[in-house]
């Protein structure tokens, strides 16, 4: 038993590990702290094939829609500092900017329902097969 | 005898049902050309996986190779060139418009405020029918090459990226400041019904070729 815990919490030792090494290889805009911080690393690695994806529309500005944390805690601090109605209407502007940078148009819808039509087609005529079949074993 | 004609009726039914959409399945997916050899033959190093510059956004607009055609010279569901996967050995139509009407014909160029034409050095974008036309798209792998032949010209762009994606996902038709080429299918491949994913092929311009070569 002891054997099998103890080989139980290597496995998940090794798998955690390997799990933190895949993070560490392939970062995502939350790895960072701020826009800077990812913009240098974007441009320390290979930005024109951009690995990591930090540049999802390729104009330069590695995870410029990302929110940080760090951003936010400073916009806390300084809605301490100003009156919280000036704050308030910084922060909506921000949103409204970012949303539209952010926005794209809808994907074509790429699947069609013939083999899900084929398969339904097969099911009706075996159904009815079947049900011819039992009335005349029944007749 | 009810029931006798009640099967009959199912038994037509279903053969009726299974060999329109059978057709209808078959007839479109015919819309792409296997013809590996012509596939191949448009350029000598479409195997070459190796990573290649992508051509600069500036080059292209002053250049005068590029098509001075704009979206507007266009009807949805026209034909305006043909994609090519030497990788698959296929040779896809492209039409203008991903509705459902024209992505019935073959592949669809997206027509939205975000997406341009090739010799537009922008963002283009390509959509067709994952269990049709785009059947077997999930081979194809980063660094692979892809061909549009758009107005006398061939644009050649190699795979960047691949990935999964929600319906939904609105960060993938958007404005691009360096030419790429984007193709759009739906995932799963194998799955009956509508799909609830994208899979997206990311791809960027590194070369361009009027045919100039062969004519002179």
């Amino acid at each position: 038993m002891k054997k099998l815990v103890s080989l139980l919490a290597t496995f998940l030792l090794v798998f955690g590990f390997s799990n933190v090494g895949y993070a560490d290889d392939d970062k995502n805009c939350d790895d960072f702290s701020s826009q800077e911080e990812a913009q240098t690393y974007y441009e320390n690695n290979d930005p024109d094939a951009d690995p990591s994806d930090l540049d999802r529309d390729d104009d330069g500005q590695a995870c410029e829609n990302s929110s940080y944390s760090g951003a936010s805690s400073s916009d806390e601090e300084a809605s301490s500092d100003d009156s919280s109605s000036s704050d308030e209407e910084t922060t909506s502007e921000e949103d409204s900017s970012s949303s539209t940078t952010e926005e794209g148009a809808e994907m074509a819808e790429t699947a069609t329902s013939y083999p899900l039509y084929m398969v339904l087609g097969l099911a009706i005529a075996a159904f009815g097969s079947l049900l011819l079949l039992k009335k005349r074993v029944h007749s | 005898m009810v029931i006798k004609k009640l099967s009959l009726l199912l038994i037509v039914i279903g053969i009726l049902l299974s060999g329109w959409s059978g057709y209808e399945w078959w007839s479109q997916k015919n819309a792409a050309t296997f013809q590996p050899n012509k596939a191949q033959a448009i350029s000598n190093n479409w195997k070459e996986t190796d990573y290649q510059k992508t051509v600069n956004r500036e080059v292209i607009q002053t250049s005068d190779v590029i098509s001075p055609k704009t979206p507007v010279d266009f009807i949805t569901g026209e034909n305006i060139g043909e994609l090519t996967i030497p990788q698959l050995g296929y040779l896809y139509p492209i039409y203008w418009g991903t509705d459902e009407q024209t992505l019935k014909q073959g592949v669809g160029m997206y027509d939205t405020d975000f997406t341009t034409l090739p010799g537009e050095a922008g963002h283009t974008a390509l959509a067709g029918h994952r269990d049709t036309v785009f059947d077997g798209l999930d081979q194809l792998k980063k660094g692979d090459r892809l061909y549009v032949t758009f107005d006398q010209t061939t644009y050649e762009y190699q795979i960047r990226k691949t990935w999964i994606t929600d319906e939904h996902d609105r960060s993938v038709i958007v404005k691009k400041n360096s030419p790429t080429l984007t193709l759009t299918t739906c995932y799963p491949f194998d799955y009956l019904g509508s799909a609830p994913d994208r899979y997206i092929i990311e791809a960027s311009l590194i070369q361009i070729d009027d045919g100039s070569d062969s004519r002179s």
